[in-house]
């Protein structure tokens, strides 16, 4: 969407239109989304996150200046309640010591970009993958099927499966390393 | 002792979760003991995560669903008259928020230079080291006193701006979104809006580079521009460079004087220019603002130019109200 596009759906937003809520959530979820699994490293929580701060455009849309930046407000959100989630989860509280916490005013366009690096590396480090690990990861991750039915989908064993995931996983972990990206 | 981590057969079940819970708990003892290994694992944990959400048009319309849902619960909840807690929540994170603002601000105040141009008006600054930046209608520029003097010379940019910069080796770097354009002793403008950024150079040379890698510039010369222009906020950005054309060039940025050339640029950019500098409204589609213009334009009255842009991009204009107009394709 060009600026001027953006700032139309932002004035129809305003008076109430789910339409331009539906288009300004597809233009700027993807992003927020790997922006948000960056830092909280989990998937779910990342959708969470997404989800709380659009449902937090929807209900301050009546508030929003025009003129200041949708982005702006939109990751400083995503910001925040990332961090808000990473202080309510036990777990992921050492994550939050690496991580520069000071909230708003301080959105890094180096963390801005490093979200959808992290997808490009990833898509890359799947391509170099071997033919078979490939296929049997993809199946897993983006299909979403369990060892089991990616077995007999295969025709191979579950060791055999579990072997090429774990081979995978490795793989992909050390062509990240290797391009120089901070997991 | 064993390393679960170099175990693929293991790694692969503790994802799917089908490890027995005897094992998970020795795991988790074994963690304890190894911490450099639970960072390992933390990183296994992203890539399992950030794998399953590659496919990005079936996770948008899954997350829409949801999204979706949600808002229909909350509208049902509204209607039903239940506590309504947000307005409260709302208010205390918007306290917060300020006075985290304010904190921050306050140190920085006396030092922080902030020029915000109104609609319709054009201010021009000179920055500590003699150099003066024009900075257009809707737009503002920051940087601070205190770090420019300890050699931290950035320029924050939001719009556009206009530098000429003092002939003494100076030099700066303008943040503008993405891109960082450092100066090597020139005359240049900065245009940054939407999801695009675009150098063009007058005189001298500037560098210009995405997240301030400065290894990766582009450096421009005088009379040529380059353009960084990306799909999404967040997507990495499209490079493009090329020749400013002759017009273009002998003249400088055309809002400076008034005296515009545009080349091959889109209509939707243009409508934007002559709305801050003019104050007025134009209502147009999507179709028109993508339409490439060229040409030479004098910033006069809103009628004359739509006039001009109408008769030659094949459009008709009707006056929809007072300094509002709209824009129809013939």
């Amino acid at each position: 969407m060009t600026d001027r596009e953006l700032k139309e759906q932002i004035i129809k937003l305003k008076g109430g239109d789910s339409t331009a809520f539906k288009r300004l959530f597809e233009f700027y979820q993807e992003g927020l989304f790997w922006y948000c699994l960056k830092l909280l490293r989990d998937d779910k929580l990342a959708e969470d996150v997404l989800q709380e701060v659009f449902l937090r455009l929807w209900r301050n849309r009546e508030n929003i200046a025009v003129d200041k930046s949708v982005k702006s407000y939109l990751y400083t959100a995503a910001h925040n309640l990332s961090l808000n989630t990473i202080r309510n989860n036990r777990l992921a509280q050492e994550k939050l010591r690496k991580l520069n916490p000071s909230p708003v005013e301080n959105l890094d366009p180096h963390l801005l970009a490093s979200g959808e690096q992290l997808k490009e590396e990833l898509v890359r480090a799947i391509e170099q993958l071997p033919p078979k690990a490939r296929e049997v990861f993809k199946l897993s991750r983006e299909n979403g099927m369990s060892y089991k039915e990616i077995g007999e989908e295969l025709n191979i064993g579950i060791k055999t499966v579990e072997t090429h995931i774990g081979n995978a996983l490795k793989s992909i972990r050390s062509h990240l390393k290797n391009s120089g990206f901070e997991l | 002792m064993k390393n679960y981590l170099e175990d693929n057969e293991f790694l692969a079940a503790y994802f799917q979760g089908s490890l027995p819970e005897v094992e998970l708990t020795e795991f988790e003892q074994w963690l304890q003991l190894n911490p450099q290994k639970k960072a390992e694992l933390e990183e296994y944990k992203l890539i399992w995560s950030a794998t399953a959400a590659l496919d990005a048009n079936r996770q948008q319309s899954r997350r829409w669903e949801k999204l979706a849902d949600a808002l229909n619960e909350e509208k049902g909840r509204e209607e039903n008259a239940a506590p309504d807690w947000s307005p409260n929540l709302l208010y205390r994170i918007a306290a917060s928020l300020l006075i985290l603002f304010m904190a921050f601000s306050a140190s920085y105040y006396f030092s922080a230079v902030e020029v915000t141009t109104p609609t319709g008006d054009v201010v021009t600054i000179q920055l500590p080291d003699g150099s003066t930046a024009s900075i257009n209608a809707e737009s503002s520029l920051k940087y601070n006193k205190i770090a420019w003097k300890f050699g931290s010379r950035k320029i924050t940019l939001q719009g556009e701006a206009y530098f000429v910069v003092v002939a003494d080796g100076s030099s700066f770097s303008v943040q503008s979104d993405q891109v960082t354009t450092r100066v090597l002793g020139t005359q240049f403008n900065v245009y940054s809006r939407g999801n695009k950024v675009l150098v063009s150079c007058f005189e001298g040379t500037v560098g210009s580079d995405i997240n301030g890698k400065e290894i990766e510039q582009v450096i421009i010369n005088q009379g040529e521009f380059v353009s960084f222009q990306s799909e999404s906020q967040s997507s990495k950005p499209i490079i493009a460079r090329g020749q400013l054309h002759p017009l273009a060039n002998s003249v400088g940025p055309g809002w400076i004087d008034g005296n515009y050339y545009f080349d091959k640029t889109p209509i939707g950019e243009i409508l934007n220019e002559f709305e801050r500098k003019l104050g007025i409204e134009i209502t147009s589609n999507p179709e028109i603002d993508t339409i490439r213009f060229t040409g030479q334009l004098k910033l006069t009255t809103a009628e004359e130019l739509l006039q001009i842009m109408s008769a030659t991009a094949g459009l008709r204009y009707i006056k929809a109200g007072e300094d509002s107009y709209k824009l129809e394709m013939e």
